[in-house]
Order: structure tokens, then C-alpha cells, then sequence
């Protein structure tokens, strides 16, 4: 296949594209609504042969460098595809056929694993229906339906570290006593010097592997359920979005370092028993990595329009786990706080007047 | 066995329950002067009527006095039951001052029982006062006893409630109470903290995006291998404050100490040997 294609999966009834269903973890033709597992897939294209699976599918790169982005050829309808650099599935805006971009996909660019979407579109736009309960202080209309401005099912790379970290902590300890004697009250503090070392592993701590997305978004829709993994396939990414890393695993490392760190030292303290205070000066850490894998996992991203302002929630595609920064509706935080003031005085002049 | 037990259960009520209750005179309340003891004149109970009847004319207090003779009983809780078993007291809560003198080998015992709101014009400090005047004429004989007594009250009344019961009152019942001040901003801050706290956590619970700063859902606890442990003693240090005390001054800021008769009555006052 070219390195420079657009690819699809094609129905072996009607010659339709299939997209991915998250629901049965199938293929369905929306043409003619025939239903393939992966098996299947993989078995009709081979049975027709890379050439001409490639005829097919190829669509010529136009043009390398427009405006910094990518223009490919619509292998469907022959539009033109604009992508940037590091799309690697997108739509036609013509025919809204899917477009795996495989020339994104290969070399370094090829993902190890890929967790594919077990949530809906319809998932994602009821949980954000729900977001409001328990929530108070959101303004009443924000998570009405009609202020989703954009829905989009992305798959974004992440690297997955697997560490073993050798650590030590050193720190000090105390235990306090106090007694009363006479009219004094004495104070006892013993001070001992602790040290723990030990050793641990961390398996598949993700980062991120994208500048487009913010990495407390993703580490917020944390965890995702590693079982899921399965070996790529660029069938998965049939009807959502993909992106391929511009953060090398090198840079990425960064935030898995110190997360592993973080918790080898709260692993370490906590065998500090024992004590009432126990205080933490310095710590060594040397860690090996183990295993890098890079992955897609897959993410709903939401774009909320609310008071002409874009706010991105996101929402785990395989857990469900929503989340997002949620706007304050002033009027409500005040009635909230007189309201909380008002109970309270008049709570404590109930028990005012009930002690006297 | 049962008759012993029956014994001691109907002594230890006659005791500690019946043995409170003191035998009281039923008397003529209009009198005011009660001389069981025969410690006044004629002259003197006369004299001594007329500064009481102007007292009580002029203050809207009743005043007693009633004085016993070698009298081993509590003279606290005879005066006490004395003014509340008779018809003493001006208005719905009986306010008045009664002194209860006893004479005796040893010399003279005085007790002043003051009601409603005779508590609050007598404070401890007057009734120490009025004792300690007392005592300073008791060579003089009862009747100068009696009447320093009445004319110090009468003095005590017309300077009005002392400072130190500003911030008292009678109730409906006769009890003495301590005025509180509404606590406004002790209320309102504890209000204001309380509130914003509430709307702290409510706005955090908006913010749903945290940055991680651990990996505790990647470790694997299987692996965990603790190898060293070191715990070494450095120091220890010792050191003490001393503990703050209350002056165990009357509580709530009233000037007066409280007692009930066996009516149950609340009375101010005190009393002791002259």
C-alpha cells in the first residue's frame, strides 16, 4: 500500500464503509446494515489481495505542505481530505466517510496497542445530561443537549511505562506525650532518625503522547481498564478520529517518572509505623525502565458552547468517566452562601437559647 | 433481717429526705418582727417596725426579721422556710430580705436570706457588708444588731441594684438568672466560616479536572520489597507550660450566690457567727 494512502474497510455485500460499532465490538455497513466481526474483516481483505485492496483504497497525497497541513484525495467520493500533520484518521466533510490516514500509521508511528471504544456517541451525550447531579452550583441549562457544540470520538496516543524504581527515604520521626502534673502540663517529644529502602514495580502508567491535548484532562479520565488492550488494527479506528504523538516517549517520561516516584515514597513512608509524626527529608530513586508500549486509547471529546464560550469536557470511551472543569453560575453561589449563613445563625441561636 | 433493713431505710429518709424540712412558725406576716428569741425590747421592735414599714414602703421590698434563741438547728434553712412557708414578699416573686438572728452561748448567729428581687439588690459583696456592720455593734446588744441591719439595707436599696447584678433578672418564678448578651458576632463568624467552607467544597466539586500526582493505580503490591528499615533514637525534649486557671468567679457575671429552700425556692444571701 502506498505510504502516502487513505484507507477504509469496504462491506464484502455492497461496497459501503464500515464503521466500528463500540456497542458489539463489530463492524456495521450502514448501507446495508450487515454486521462483521474482526475475523471477518481481516479474512475478506485478505481474500482479495493487498493489490487490490490498495487500488481501491489509495488516494494520491496532493499536496505536502499546504498551509502546514496535509491534503489527501477522498478514495469514496475524490474531495479533498485536509489533515494536519498528525491526524491519522479523519472524515471527508463531502461524503463523511471515515479516512484512515495509514501512512500516519507506520514505522515508530505504528501503536503497540489499542483500547477500542466500548462508549457511544449517545454514552457520551447522556453522561453529560447526568454531569449536573449532585452539582449545585452549575448554571440550570449548561448541560442541556443543545449546547454540545461538537462531539468528537478520538483515539490519542498515549506511552505506557512499566518501571522498576529502587528507592530510599530518610526522614524524622517523633512520638509526643503529654501528662499534667500540679498546675503544669508537660510536653515529651522523642525524635528518631528513620530510613526505609526498598523496591517496587509500576506496570503501564500512561502519559499522554499529544501537545493538543491538556495532560490533567487526560490523567483525570484515569484509569483506563488494561484489559482492554488488544494488538492494533487500524479496522478500530473506522468512524472516530486519531491522532499519532508529536511527544516522544522520552519527554513524556517526565510526568510517569515523578508519579512513580511520588508513590514509592508514599509506599516507603507508610512502613513508618509506629510514630504520631513522622516527617520525610530526602529520598533516592533509581529507576529502570522496564517496557515502553505506545498506545491508542479512546477518548469523547465534548465541546461545550455556553455564554459564547468553548469549555472541552472529555469522557473516558471505554469507562465512561466524564469529566471537565464546570462552570460557577454566580447567582447560585451567593443564594448558596446566604442561604448556608442564614442556617447557620439560625442554628446556632437555637442552641444559644437552649443552653441558657 | 427485713425489719432491719425496713429500720435503716426509714432513718436514712427521716435524715436526708424529711430532715430538711424545718419546723416553721405560721405567722402573721404583717408583723415583720418576730422576736422568738427575746433578744429586743418593746421600744426597740417598735423603732425597729417603723424603719422596716418605711423601707418597704419606699423600695417595694419586704423586710423580716426573726430571731431564735439557742437554736441548734440550720438557721439558714429555717430563715429560708420561715420566708417561704409565711405569706412574705411583695410582688409575683416575693421580693424581700429577712434576717434571722440567733443568740446563743457563744454569742450571736446571723442569717440573711434574701428572694426575688432582693438577690439582685443584695450581691455577696453587700451581704458581707451588711455581716460585717453587724458584727461591729454586737457588743451593743440585738437590737443595735437589728437595727444597723436595717439601716444598711435601707442605705444599700436607695443606691439601687449594684453593678455586679446589672446584668441579672427575676424570672416569672422567683429564680435568679443571668442576662445573656446575644452572641451576634461570635455567631456571625462562626456563620460566615461555616457558609464559605460550604460553598468552597460546592465549587470544587465543579472542578473535576486534578492534576495526578501518583501512580498508585500502576503499582504493582506484589513487588513491593521493603529492605531496610532503620530506626534510630536521636533525642527527646521535654518541656512544660502551666495551665491556664479560672478565677472560679459566680458564673455568668451575677453578683449573688444561690440557694433553695426545701420549697424550692431560689434565695440569695448568707450568714455566719458575728
Amino acid at each position: 500500500m502506498s505510504s502516502t494512502g487513505v484507507m477504509d474497510h469496504k462491506c464484502k455485500n455492497c461496497g459501503a464503509v464500515l464503521k466500528f460499532n463500540p456497542h458489539d465490538q463489530n463492524w456495521v455497513c450502514e448501507f446495508c446494515k450487515s454486521t462483521f466481526n474482526k475475523d471477518e474483516i481481516a479474512s475478506y481483505e485478505k481474500s482479495r489481495g493487498v493489490e487490490e485492496l490498495t487500488k481501491e483504497t489509495e488516494a494520491v497525497k496532493l499536496d505536502t505542505n499546504w498551509e502546514g497541513m496535509d491534503v489527501y484525495s477522498c478514495p469514496n467520493c475524490g474531495a479533498e481530505i485536509v489533515a494536519d500533520e498528525n491526524t491519522s484518521a479523519t472524515f471527508c466533510v463531502y461524503c463523511k466517510n471515515t479516512a484512515i490516514l495509514k501512512n500516519k500509521l507506520v514505522g515508530e508511528f505504528n501503536p503497540n496497542k489499542i483500547i477500542p471504544f466500548y462508549k457511544t456517541k449517545e454514552d457520551a451525550i447522556a453522561a453529560f445530561k447526568n454531569i449536573g447531579k449532585g452539582k449545585i452550583l452549575m448554571p440550570k441549562f449548561f448541560n442541556n443537549k443543545k449546547n454540545i457544540d461538537e462531539i468528537r470520538g478520538v483515539y490519542i496516543p498515549f506511552w505506557l511505562y512499566d518501571y522498576n524504581v529502587a528507592g530510599n527515604i530518610v526522614g524524622e520521626a517523633k512520638n509526643i506525650s503529654t501528662w499534667t502534673s500540679g498546675d503544669r502540663q508537660y510536653t515529651k517529644v522523642d525524635t528518631f532518625a528513620v530510613t526505609r529502602g526498598g523496591s517496587m514495580s509500576f506496570q503501564k502508567i500512561p502519559v499522554d503522547g499529544s501537545n493538543n491535548f491538556d495532560n490533567d484532562t487526560m490523567n483525570s479520565i484515569e484509569p483506563f481498564d488494561y484489559q482492554g488492550l488488544v494488538d492494533f488494527n487500524h479496522s478500530y479506528l473506522s468512524g472516530f478520529l486519531a491522532q499519532k504523538y508529536d511527544v516522544g516517549k522520552d519527554k513524556a517520561s517526565e510526568d510517569a517518572l515523578v508519579r512513580a516516584k511520588n508513590s514509592t515514597n508514599e509506599v516507603l513512608k507508610r512502613d513508618i509505623v509506629g510514630y504520631d509524626e513522622v516527617i520525610i527529608t530526602n529520598s533516592n530513586h533509581n529507576v529502570s525502565l522496564v517496557n515502553c508500549d505506545y498506545v491508542l486509547l479512546p477518548v469523547w471529546l465534548l465541546n461545550i458552547k455556553y455564554k459564547n464560550k468553548i469549555r472541552t469536557f472529555a469522557m473516558n470511551g471505554q469507562t465512561g468517566k466524564l469529566i471537565g472543569d464546570l462552570p460557577i453560575d454566580s447567582k447560585r453561589a451567593i443564594f448558596v452562601w446566604l442561604l448556608s449563613f442564614a442556617i447557620c445563625m439560625l442554628v446556632g441561636s437555637l442552641i444559644w437559647y437552649m443552653i441558657g | 433481717m427485713k425489719k432491719f433493713i425496713l429500720v435503716l431505710v426509714t432513718l436514712f429518709s427521716i435524715t436526708f429526705g424529711m430532715g430538711r424540712i424545718q419546723a416553721v412558725e405560721s405567722v402573721n406576716s404583717s408583723e415583720k418582727i418576730y422576736d422568738y428569741g427575746n433578744l429586743l425590747t418593746e421600744t426597740e421592735k417598735l423603732e425597729i417596725k417603723d424603719l422596716i414599714m418605711n423601707f418597704i414602703n419606699t423600695y417595694k421590698l419586704d423586710m423580716v426579721v426573726v430571731t431564735q434563741r439557742n437554736y441548734y438547728g440550720d438557721l439558714k434553712s429555717y430563715a429560708q422556710d420561715f420566708y417561704d412557708y409565711n405569706d412574705f414578699g411583695e410582688g409575683k416573686t416575693n421580693d424581700g430580705i429577712l434576717l434571722a438572728l440567733n443568740a446563743d452561748a457563744a454569742g450571736y448567729e446571723a442569717q440573711i436570706v434574701t428572694t426575688g428581687e432582693g438577690i439582685r439588690m443584695y450581691d455577696d459583696e453587700r451581704i458581707q457588708n451588711l455581716l460585717s456592720s453587724m458584727s461591729y455593734v454586737k457588743a451593743d446588744g440585738a437590737g443595735a444588731i437589728v437595727k444597723k441591719f436595717v439601716n444598711l439595707s435601707s442605705s444599700y436599696a436607695n443606691q439601687g441594684i449594684p453593678a455586679s447584678n446589672k446584668n441579672t433578672y427575676i424570672d416569672e418564678n422567683g429564680n435568679y438568672r443571668i442576662k445573656r448578651k446575644y452572641p451576634v458576632f461570635k455567631l456571625g463568624l462562626i456563620a460566615v466560616i461555616v457558609s464559605t467552607v460550604i460553598l468552597l467544597i460546592l465549587i470544587n466539586k465543579n472542578k473535576m479536572v486534578k492534576k495526578a500526582s501518583n501512580a498508585k493505580e500502576y503499582l504493582d503490591n506484589s513487588s513491593i520489597s521493603i529492605v531496610d528499615r532503620k530506626d534510630q533514637f536521636l533525642r527527646t525534649n521535654t518541656t512544660s507550660v502551666v495551665i491556664a486557671t479560672s478565677d472560679g468567679g459566680s458564673s455568668g457575671g451575677g453578683g449573688s450566690s444561690i440557694s433553695s429552700g426545701s420549697s424550692g425556692v431560689s434565695h440569695g444571701g448568707g450568714g455566719g457567727r458575728l
